[in-house]
């Protein structure tokens, strides 16, 4: 009877032991769950292992200037884009361009046709710009501009545009990355001898980025009201490090 | 140059020629877009320059010839001069002008002849008369002006 007994508190403890061990062991999954996201997560944000950058345009090259299309804010701000002239603005004379084309020397896509494909790459990319606004060194307050900023598609109907139609649609200018605000973004900044200071302005940042392999050609728009001088453009294509085998 | 849409009025292309991918790249078939190509004057210059880099020769080429030529009339012209400055008869005369002609005495008439183009033909006298006039004073401007 007592050894009985005794089997039934051993089988009893057993099953809480088991039981004890069972917890400890969801929690222990539970845990390598929520660092595995954690991780995916720090992968989707701000870790990068690695990044190839595209300088379309940098001090080994001469800065551009491009003249304000609008003469107030208020026009500038007012711009959106309705006419064939709008996505290639000049003056009259058609001698001064309110706009400026710089190439990128990489492909405009990663990730495409060609195999073996590259697998590092996360599909999000950065891009920024080292402009000078303005004509003053320390304005206080900043000088408040408005600009676009577009990318060009080779193999579409309208490289300019996103119409897939044979008859463009003016009002549908293929912003940079797809990103609307690029149609008609404010900026801010200074210019003290125009390149006697440099920093970057942030266009994208780590962002998904669609873009075609079509992609050839960042056109930047000076809508106003102030001058621009563009003195480098870089899009930092980013990606983490692929596991050893 | 600028290649211009004349279909939809989009300028497709604005920079420097060696960003160009040609126009058919720019094409869409379902589009059927009529083209049009806008050289600046740099720009249909630097287009010259580089056909006649192809066809006739690099800069250097270009200069090697050009040393040539001057060097042939120097040495030529000198001997005629000298002999000529001796001379006492019109026998004498045509025996001093007799080594230049013969090496260059014909081609006058392959110019004539359109056997031989010249470029400067090509360019139009006025204006080549003008380059000279006024090249030849710039520089000589700076030089004074820097003395």
């Amino acid at each position: 009877m007592a050894l009985e007994q005794d089997i039934a508190e051993l089988v009893t403890a057993s099953n809480n032991l088991t039981q004890v061990v069972d917890n400890k062991i969801q929690n222990i999954n539970s845990e390598v769950v929520h660092a595995k996201n954690k991780f995916d997560n720090w992968l989707n944000t701000r870790h990068v292992g690695f990044s190839l950058v595209d300088s379309l345009l940098d001090h080994s090259n001469d800065y551009i200037t491009i003249p304000p299309r609008f003469k107030t804010i208020e026009e500038a701000e007012a711009f959106r884009f309705n006419t064939a002239d709008d996505y290639a603005p000049t003056d009259e004379t058609k001698e001064i361009k309110y706009y400026a084309d710089v190439y990128l020397k990489m492909p405009g896509s990663l990730n495409w046709f060609s195999e073996p494909s590259p697998t590092q790459f996360t599909g999000k990319k950065s891009a920024y710009g080292n402009i000078a606004i303005g004509t003053l060194p320390h304005p206080n307050p900043k000088p408040v501009n408005r600009m676009a900023l577009l990318m060009n598609r080779i193999g579409a109907h309208h490289q300019w545009m996103t119409t897939p139609d044979p008859i463009p649609n003016y009002s549908q200018p293929r912003v940079l990355f797809n990103n609307g605000i690029n149609a008609n973004r404010e900026v801010k900044g200074q210019s003290w001898g125009i390149t006697n200071y440099d920093d970057l302005m942030a266009f994208h940042e780590n962002e998904a980025a669609g873009s075609s392999p079509g992609f050839s050609t960042v056109r930047v728009i000076n809508l106003g009201p102030y001058p621009m001088h563009l003195k480098g453009f870089w899009i930092v294509n980013h990606g983490y490090q692929k596991e050893i085998n | 140059m600028q290649l211009v849409n004349k279909t939809t009025g989009i300028i497709e292309f604005d920079g420097p020629l060696d960003k160009f991918y040609g126009v058919t790249a720019y094409q869409h078939n379902e589009v059927n877009a009529e083209f049009e190509i806008i050289l600046s004057a740099q720009e249909q210059r630097d287009y010259l320059r580089g056909e006649i880099a192809k066809d006739a020769g690099d800069n250097l080429s270009l200069l090697g010839t050009t040393s040539d030529t001057v060097h042939i009339l120097l040495y030529e012209l000198s001997r005629f001069m000298f002999k000529l400055n001796t001379a006492q008869t019109l026998a004498e005369m045509r025996s001093a002008a007799s080594p230049i002609n013969t090496l260059i005495g014909n081609i006058h008439k392959k110019v004539d002849d359109d056997v031989i183009q010249l470029p400067y033909q090509a360019k139009g006298i006025d204006q080549v008369i003008f380059d000279i006039e006024n090249r030849a004073t710039s520089v000589a401007k700076i030089l004074t002006d820097n003395n």
